[in-house]
């Protein structure tokens, strides 16, 4: 799969790397003049075999005072043999501004699942339960016919099992 | 105990003053040199076999030299990172001599490294606080002793020149295991010409319970200094070793090239603490590396004050189950500085964990740069990483860079990275003010409390000087 470069200073962005798919995805955030703001959050749940490289750059140039940029990637990993690269980065090259990045990498909550196996839902409803509320975030924020396609593009992985 | 301490500028003869935006930073002295032997300049294979003659090294040191200097050849410069084009290589010297023998008592020790150290401010009790010290003048020991009752435990804590003739079974098995020659072009550079550094071996079970200390020095224009540091900690062992530099101050550019390899056995602890004062015209490029087997932990404590560009990035293979890695970095770049360091921090097993903190300040027109990895390989089930990088900007021509890269190979992991760029806020600054400190009392009480969670892991009279070190280097550069 392709390179996608995304040049932008505020995103919401859902990603599921189905069984098997390569991923390959930058955000550039540029900022140029003063008073910028921008924030760019990432949701990306990778299934089994799937294998997701996610950049992220805010650079902020010398003219950029007052910037306040954020950045946040965070990356689900479900199933066996799930690669993620998470690549965040700051280049600033003035002081008064505010910037932060974050980025994490992690599995389902086992005591989440535990909690909701106990109360009578199979494990394959609540590892939905869970990675949907995962995605909530952005998906309440973007458009309801986008958001729908991720959703059935997740039911049908998560049908596969993981 | 000062390890920075002030030096009255009116005893330094080459003092130049704001040279380095530091205003009177007082270390830039030199010494008349004395040298038994000096190499000449560049590097060929000459040089090579003549070094390894010269420290009548046995066949398979010279060897190894050899082969370092074959890779040197193919390596390429690193295309990343620091801006390398001024290096020459051959307008470097590579081997120099001050001193026949490795001296023993202190009396022995040459006037003039006497009168470096004690311009530095090494009071000869020290002995009496450390384990050992090794001070490395020059490309060779001039200096060392250890403890008898550190010797009674079977600590061995020598020059790695020594090491060569006293522990060749050690040396051989070790040298170059997880730093071969092939890893970059400045590691293959120092296994070719690799003269001074300490060789450190902590047995099974024994709590070294002071710091091992050595010292590092240039003190020659134009002089390469490229130690050679291996740690052996066996299993259930403890160690902390530190290793602090400064250097004169020259006008031609000078090179650091050091390799330190570390082997932390099942369930050794070594702890690494380094405080990096070159004078603003070396380079300062080094690998660090260690590699920690089951139930072993790893600790990198790397400040990082002084140099042109350093290029630093202590890493840390968490081999065995369970083993923890740590890594604190200080990085300050002021005036013509780039400081270019972070960590790495492999996950090879299951339940290992790791932790990096990094604190940059820039200011003056420098740049610091945070360069991270972690890697989580297959099968490092219920790992955990947690990095952490926060700097500050003083001013509107300093520049600050964050590079770090996650690779995940196992799914059943957890990793977390932040990073945060601020400058001194307008409130805590006013806030100082008005209780009535002076501006440059508040800006360096906020900078000193934003390194604090790294300072305070120091030996307390390096978190001391440290601070007032920070102090002087920042006096009037916000605004």
């Amino acid at each position: 799969m392709n390179k996608v470069i995304i040049k932008k200073q505020n995103l919401m962005m859902a990603l599921v790397v189905g069984r098997g798919e390569t991923v390959d995805l930058e955000t550039i955030s540029e900022y140029k003049m003063p008073r910028g703001r921008g924030e760019i959050v990432v949701k990306a749940v990778v299934m089994g075999k799937g294998s997701l490289e996610l950049k992220g750059m805010i650079k902020i140039g010398e003219k950029a005072v007052l910037t306040e940029a954020f950045l946040r990637q965070n990356i689900l990993l479900l199933g066996e043999d799930a690669k993620a690269t998470a690549v965040p980065e700051l280049e600033i090259e003035t002081d008064d501004v505010k910037a932060s990045h974050a980025a994490t990498v992690g599995q389902i909550d086992k005591e989440q699942l535990f909690y909701l196996t106990s109360r009578g839902i199979s494990q394959g409803v609540a590892t939905k339960m869970i990675v949907e509320a995962f995605l909530e975030e952005v998906l309440s924020q973007i458009d309801s016919k986008e958001a729908e396609i991720i959703r059935v593009k997740l039911e049908r992985e998560l049908s596969y099992g993981y | 105990m000062s390890r920075f301490a002030l030096i009255n500028s009116k005893n330094n003869k080459n003092t130049r003053l704001d040279q380095n935006g530091l205003g009177d930073y007082k270390y830039g002295f030199s010494m008349p040199e004395n040298y038994v032997f000096k190499s000449k300049k560049g590097l060929d294979e000459e040089v090579v076999k003549m070094i390894s003659a010269m420290k009548k090294e046995p066949v398979w040191m010279r060897e190894k030299r050899l082969k370092g200097y074959r890779v040197f050849g193919e390596k390429k410069m690193p295309d990343w990172g620091g801006d390398l084009s001024k290096i020459d290589f051959n307008d470097i010297f590579y081997y120099i001599k001050p001193n026949q023998k490795v001296e023993k008592s202190w009396d022995d020790v040459p006037k003039e490294v006497r009168d470096t150290y004690d311009k530095l401010g090494i009071p000869e009790a020290e002995k009496e606080f450390l384990g050992g010290v090794k001070a490395q003048y020059e490309s060779e020991v001039v200096y060392g002793s250890l403890r008898k009752d550190l010797e009674d435990l079977g600590i061995i804590f020598c020059g790695m020149d020594e090491a060569v003739v006293k522990y060749p079974e050690l040396v051989e098995e070790y040298f170059g295991k997880i730093i071969p020659p092939g890893d970059n072009k400045f590691a293959a550079l120092n296994t070719a010409v690799w003269s001074g550094g300490s060789f450190v071996y902590i047995p099974k079970g024994v709590k070294c319970d002071k710091p091992l200390q050595a010292y590092f020095r240039i003190n020659s224009a134009n002089m390469g200094q490229f130690e050679r540091t291996l740690i052996i900690v066996d299993e259930g062992a403890y160690v902390h070793y530190v290793e602090g530099c400064t250097a004169p101050i020259y006008t031609t550019d000078s090179l650091h090239a050091a390799v330190v390899e570390i082997f932390v056995k099942k369930g050794g602890r070594c702890r690494y603490t380094t405080i990096q004062n070159w004078s603003t015209n070396v380079y300062n490029l080094v690998t660090k590396r260690a590699w920690v087997e089951e139930d072993g932990v790893m600790e990198w404590v790397d400040g990082n004050l002084g140099s042109k560009l350093t290029m630093k990035y202590p890493s840390v293979f968490l081999a065995g189950k369970r083993a923890h890695g740590e890594i604190l970095s200080i990085a300050v770049a002021g005036k013509g500085q780039h400081q270019d360091a972070g960590g790495k921090c492999i996950h090879l097993a299951a339940e290992t964990t790791s932790r990096i903190i990094s604190k940059s300040i820039s200011f003056r027109g420098g740049r610091s740069s945070y360069r991270g990895m972690v890697t989580m390989n297959k099968g490092a089930k219920n790992a955990k990483s947690k990095v952490v990088c926060d700097a500050l900007i003083l001013d509107r021509n300093s520049r600050s860079d964050t590079y770090p890269v996650n690779k995940i190979f196992e799914s059943e992991v957890s990793l977390e990275h932040e990073a945060t760029v601020s400058k001194i806020g307008e409130e805590q600054l006013f806030y100082l003010m008005s209780r009535g400190f002076e501006e440059h009392e508040a800006e360096a009480m906020i900078v000193n409390g934003f390194i604090e969670p790294i300072v305070k892991e120091l030996p307390m009279e390096y978190s001391i000087e440290l601070n007032r070190l920070i102090n002087l280097q920042m006096e009037g550069s916000v605004g």
